[in-house]
């Protein structure tokens, strides 16, 4: 075979084999499909000044066509029994010190996670439907995607992700304003594959506005997908038990 | 050129050179007294850099950029009547022109209603028409939660942090209102629940600010020193009265700190690194009698210096303020080879004038070329686009020359008269010999050893950083440093802010609202806060109507006690959850303040046994209402608030003489924390055209030493290559005696990887100076070895001169880390690691070179 013709079929090749952007987002989507999980997580926030905050907390996921999902956190003794639970688009905060239990403002989503580096929309990304994309860099192992938001509100301009090849999970998320400027940066290692979903067990975010560093760290024993969760948990009106 | 006539001049004309000498310092004194000392950092940028244009613009449009900040330690009480008692003491110290000790509080109570945002207002709505405790109580915690607790996000917590703070500081105190009444309190809380505090005081209620507005501008000087001089005169004076401690801060305060610092610094440097010389000289040539003439033009070099400055330049930088101790470093290395031949020739048995007339056969064509390396070294730096650099260059380049001129001239003259004492031979020990005989014996040995230590510092010097932290290089302890950094303590208050200027209402407005955008942005004090939109104001003053309109002719002053205790319980609640939000934000103060309220349980014994309390619950809610329904009546909403009837003491804040409008742009987080430094430049960017400001001017000068220090090195090594290769005219040996000097940069950017140093504006300019000096000694090795063609009789003749020199110089520049500004220390630092790793490099890696390529045997 000429030389030429060799080129010409590897180029073909590889157009053939790449993934348009559109594909790698719903790839990435593919990539966390399940109906269930759960989890415990250690959750560690480190301010600029260097003071430290460790919690731990329970996650419940479930998705259909509207996706619940509850925090419920289990240290330090003052947070014991406060719980957080998302459906949709409406938040519901039970604090235990308390016994009182409030929905949210609708603005609160967009807002930090009770006071961590992460929103409530950085844990409830759907790329195909709220993102449109372009790849910025296709390399061996992973590629660069541009991902900007179809929700205008949203704090961010456009995400940059590193996406790895080998199973379509973001490995960093970079978040940029409209002056172009990086402003929070999501790190994700330590993969692993349970119940043969591939899954980050660190995630470390990082709030470059304010120097907040949120860790979250996952016990790996601890993580169960598509198990049978009560449905109770996502019951607004059984937050108190 | 015959260098003997110029001896034979010395010894023929020494006296008139001394009287001429004596003349030309004499004037040089005069000028030198007149030289002024800067140490802004505006003064290292180039005058028609934007940043510096606008800055200066600033500064002389708009009065209230120059303002000096009192803080007031103490109790909270203590601190009010020092306030009351000092102000118009204040007002008459010499450049003040105003003081301001009170929040606007008039204007805010009179303009309640078109100053709070619609959504407020209906937040407020039951607090505001409460003719009862109940409502009032309900009101605020109806406020609390729309606020705070339904987001459930503690970004607001952070951003509102001072507020949110002196919110539960008047919730404490009407809390123990209601437990211990009293009719001024009462209505003390409520002119504070419409207005904030009337002083500014800290939530913590442990300091108090006043702001002394002046005509003086920082670059005076003379007149920020009797500014600060005078204010502190009297704020010392009475403090003990009033059990308050008072300091300031502020640009002119940093200031005038700065410069007695650094004056004190080089005076006390200069003073040790003389001392150490002299002693190194005594050590040296065991006669105290050489010692002080190798001094003398030393000394004359540097006031000729500083008068050249005065009329060149006009005034002193931070950079060439370092001038003494740099000559006294280099300088004297002219006297110790005049010194030295003048004294090989004495004791050989010259007279003092053959001795004199060898000197300048044998040694001052040398010195010539040497200082001339020297200073083409330093005026590289003059090339440089940054002012701190260039004028450094210009300065430390006529200074060579000066000490050079001294050198030649004055010291020989001074021999002629009292060089007539003969130096005895003395034994050498022949330690040098020893020493090179070892590193010639084990040269593999010696360049494995130093390749390896290469190969670690290759390793390591990436991990070089350049410091963004503008405080790391000023004092430690410094009065208005300390002041500045309690300010973001207690009131989250920085100087380090950026000013922008924008042409009208309209367009400042607009800006706002994209600078509320930028995450890195705290705060936005501008004017147009007090100066709604005509339709914000109407959609108000409807609103306010509306409220007004509820308000009864009377308070009700109904009692609903269970009710009440309900409101307390729930206003408890509503502090827990703000204090556990705070809690997982780690905003720690918050929670502090949170919970002493709560823990104190002060809300649970006034709710559980509200009863008990029913008079004084009833007394407080006729103060309180009373005062509270008196503001809300009394509130505008008939005229609207404009430029021109806006008070003038507010204008005056914000209003430039030409009619601009100046907004100060407070950073959310530690601007100096390099990544936030980063992200927040990087939002400011868009609007540099509108900005300037300290924080821009630091940032600027960080970034462009760092920029110009790079060029500035680059250039060094290669005209000295240039110099070496028409010195040497050969193109081995000129690679040879720049290899030590490249070894040891190398080294020193390992150590300094290995030991976490950080370059600062200040140290970034030791590099080309250690090149140029560095490679000296290389230079004289290789000079007499070419002559010698043996190695060892070579260092047995240079090592002396070349150690002796070496000690000279980390003498001088070793002395600047007994500095308390710390950018000095950090110069002195590198200077003395670099030019010592350099004297190694030429004894150790250099010669084993030479050995090595020339084949010498062991």
């Amino acid at each position: 075979m000429k030389t030429g013709t060799l080129l010409l079929l590897i180029l073909l090749g590889s157009f053939l084999t790449a993934e348009t952007a559109d594909e790698i987002l719903v790839k990435m989507e593919n990539a966390g499909e399940y109906t269930t999980s759960e989890m415990e997580s250690e959750m560690k926030i480190v301010t600029a000044k260097g003071d430290e905050t460790k919690m731990r907390l329970m996650s419940y996921e479930k998705r259909g066509d509207e996706d619940f999902s509850l925090m419920w956190f289990t240290e330090p003794a003052r947070l014991k029994g406060t719980k957080i639970l998302t459906k949709g688009d409406n938040i519901w905060y039970y604090n235990v010190r308390t016994n009182r239990d409030r929905l949210l403002t609708k603005s609160a989503k967009k807002g930090s996670m009770m006071g961590s580096s992460f929103s409530y929309d950085d844990m409830d990304m759907e790329y195909t439907k709220d993102f449109t994309a372009q790849i910025l860099e296709d390399k061996k192992d992973f590629y660069w995607i541009k991902a900007v938001p179809l929700d205008e509100d949203r704090k961010y301009s456009y995400l940059k992700i590193k996406v790895r090849k080998e199973d379509f999970l973001p490995e960093i998320v970079e978040y940029y304003d409209k002056t172009e400027s990086k402003y929070k940066e999501m790190i994700l290692d330590e993969f692993v594959t349970i119940d043969d979903h591939p899954t980050a067990l660190n995630i470390r975010m990082e709030d470059l506005s304010n120097g907040k560093i949120t860790y979250m760290i996952t016990d790996p024993e601890t993580l169960k997908f598509n198990s049978d969760l009560n449905e109770d948990l996502f019951n607004e009106k059984k937050l108190k038990q | 050129m015959k260098w003997n006539r110029f001896g034979e001049l010395i010894v023929n004309k020494h006296k008139i050179i001394l009287v001429i000498a004596t003349f030309v310092t004499l004037a040089a004194i005069f000028f030198t007294s007149r030289l002024k000392i800067k140490t802004q950092m505006m003064d290292l940028l180039p005058q028609k850099e934007e940043l510096v244009i606008n800055f200066n613009k600033i500064m002389n449009n708009f009065d209230a950029f120059d303002t000096v900040i009192i803080g007031i330690e103490g109790e909270e009480q203590d601190i009010i009547n020092y306030i009351k008692f000092i102000e118009d003491k204040v007002e008459d110290v010499f450049g003040v022109d105003r003081v301001i000790t009170e929040s606007q509080v008039d204007f805010l109570q009179k303009n309640l209603i078109l100053l709070t945002e619609r959504e407020d207002l209906e937040n407020l709505e039951t607090m505001l028409t409460a003719d009862n405790l109940r409502d009032f109580v309900k009101g605020l915690n109806e406020n609390f939660e729309n606020s705070y607790t339904s987001g459930s996000d503690s970004e607001n917590l952070s951003k509102d942090k001072t507020e949110l703070l002196m919110m539960t500081n008047t919730l404490q105190d009407f809390l123990t209102n209601l437990k211990d009444p009293n009719p001024e309190r009462s209505q003390r809380i409520a002119d504070e629940f419409v207005s904030g505090k009337k002083y500014m005081i800290s939530p913590d209620r442990s300091m108090g600010l006043i702001f002394a507005r002046t005509s003086i501008s920082t670059m005076d000087g003379d007149g920020t020193l009797k500014l600060i001089n005078g204010l502190e005169e009297v704020l010392f004076k009475h403090e003990a009265e009033f059990n308050v401690e008072a300091n300031v801060t502020g640009l002119h305060a940093i200031q005038r700190d700065e410069l007695v610092t650094t004056e004190r610094d080089m005076s006390r440097s200069s003073l040790i690194s003389l001392l150490l010389i002299i002693l190194i000289f005594i050590l040296g040539f065991r006669l105290i009698r050489y010692s002080v003439m190798a001094v003398i033009p030393l000394i004359l070099g540097i006031i000729w210096a500083l008068a050249l400055t005065y009329i060149l330049i006009g005034y002193l930088n931070l950079m060439t303020m370092m001038l003494g101790a740099i000559l006294i470093g280099l300088g004297i290395d002219y006297s110790i080879h005049v010194i030295s031949l003048f004294n090989e020739r004495r004791i050989s048995g010259g007279t003092v004038d053959e001795a004199i007339i060898f000197t300048f056969e044998k040694a001052i064509p040398g010195v010539i070329s040497g200082s001339i390396t020297t200073a083409l070294g330093f005026f590289v730096f003059s090339f440089s686009s940054f002012k701190g650099f260039s004028e450094f260059g210009i300065v430390l380049g006529i200074g060579i020359f000066c000490t050079l001129i001294a050198s030649i001239f004055v010291l020989p003259s001074l021999l002629k008269i009292f060089g007539k004492k003969r130096l005895k031979q003395r034994e050498h020990n022949g330690f040098m010999l020893k020493f090179e005989s070892f590193i010639i014996n084990k040269r593999w040995l010696v360049v494995a050893l130093i390749l390896l230590a290469l190969a670690w510092s290759f390793y390591k010097m990436n991990s070089v950083r350049f410091e963004t932290d503008m405080m790391k290089i000023e004092p430690k302890g410094l009065a208005s440093i300390e002041l500045n950094k309690k300010l973001i303590d207690k009131f989250e208050f920085t100087s380090d802010t950026s000013i922008l200027v924008s042409e009208s209402i309209e367009e400042t407005r607009m800006l706002k609202e994209e600078f509320d955008d930028l995450s890195t942005v705290g705060s936005i004090d501008t004017i147009v806060d007090y100066l709604p939109t005509m339709e914000e104001q109407q959609e108000r003053a409807e609103y306010g109507a509306l409220v007004k309109s509820k308000l009864k002719s009377e308070p009700s002053f109904d009692l609903y006690l269970d009710e009440l205790s309900e409101e307390l319980f729930r206003l408890e609640n509503n502090l827990i959850e703000l204090s556990d939000l705070a809690y997982v934000g780690a905003e720690k103060k918050i929670v502090t303040y949170c919970d002493t309220i709560v823990n104190s349980g002060i809300i649970a014994d006034l709710a559980e046994d509200i009863y008990a309390y029913e008079s004084n619950i009833v007394s407080v809610q006729k103060q309180l209402i009373s005062r509270y329904q008196e503001h809300i009546a009394a509130a505008n909403i008939e005229e609207t608030i404009t430029l021109e009837n806006l008070p003038d003491n507010i204008k005056e804040n914000y209003l430039g003489k030409d009619g601009k409008i100046m907004t100060t742009i407070y950073p959310e987080s530690d601007v100096w924390q390099e990544k936030f430094q980063n992200l927040h430049v990087s939002q400011l960017s868009p609007y540099i055209k509108n900005l300037s400001g300290n924080l821009l001017v630091m940032l600027k000068v960080i970034s462009i030493s760092g920029s110009e220090g790079k060029k500035v090195l680059v250039w060094t090594v290669i005209l000295i290559f240039i110099v070496l290769l028409i010195d040497l005219r050969n193109f081995k040996y000129a690679t040879l005696a720049m290899l030590p000097m490249i070894a040891s940069f190398v080294l020193l950017l390992g150590i300094m990887g290995t030991f976490d140093i950080k370059f600062t504006m200040m140290s970034v300019i030791a590099l080309p100076m250690i090149i140029g000096i560095g490679v000296d000694d290389g230079i004289h090795l290789i000079h007499r070895y070419k002559i010698e063609k043996q190695l060892l009789p070579t260092v047995r003749s240079t090592g002396r001169a070349i150690t002796m020199t070496t000690l000279t110089t980390i003498a001088a520049f070793g002395t600047l880390m007994v500095s308390e500004y710390r950018g000095f220390i950090g110069y002195g630092l590198l200077l003395t690691l670099g030019i010592g790793l350099a004297y190694l490099m030429t004894v150790c890696f250099l010669v084993s070179l030479i050995s090595i390529v020339d084949k010498v045997k062991k």
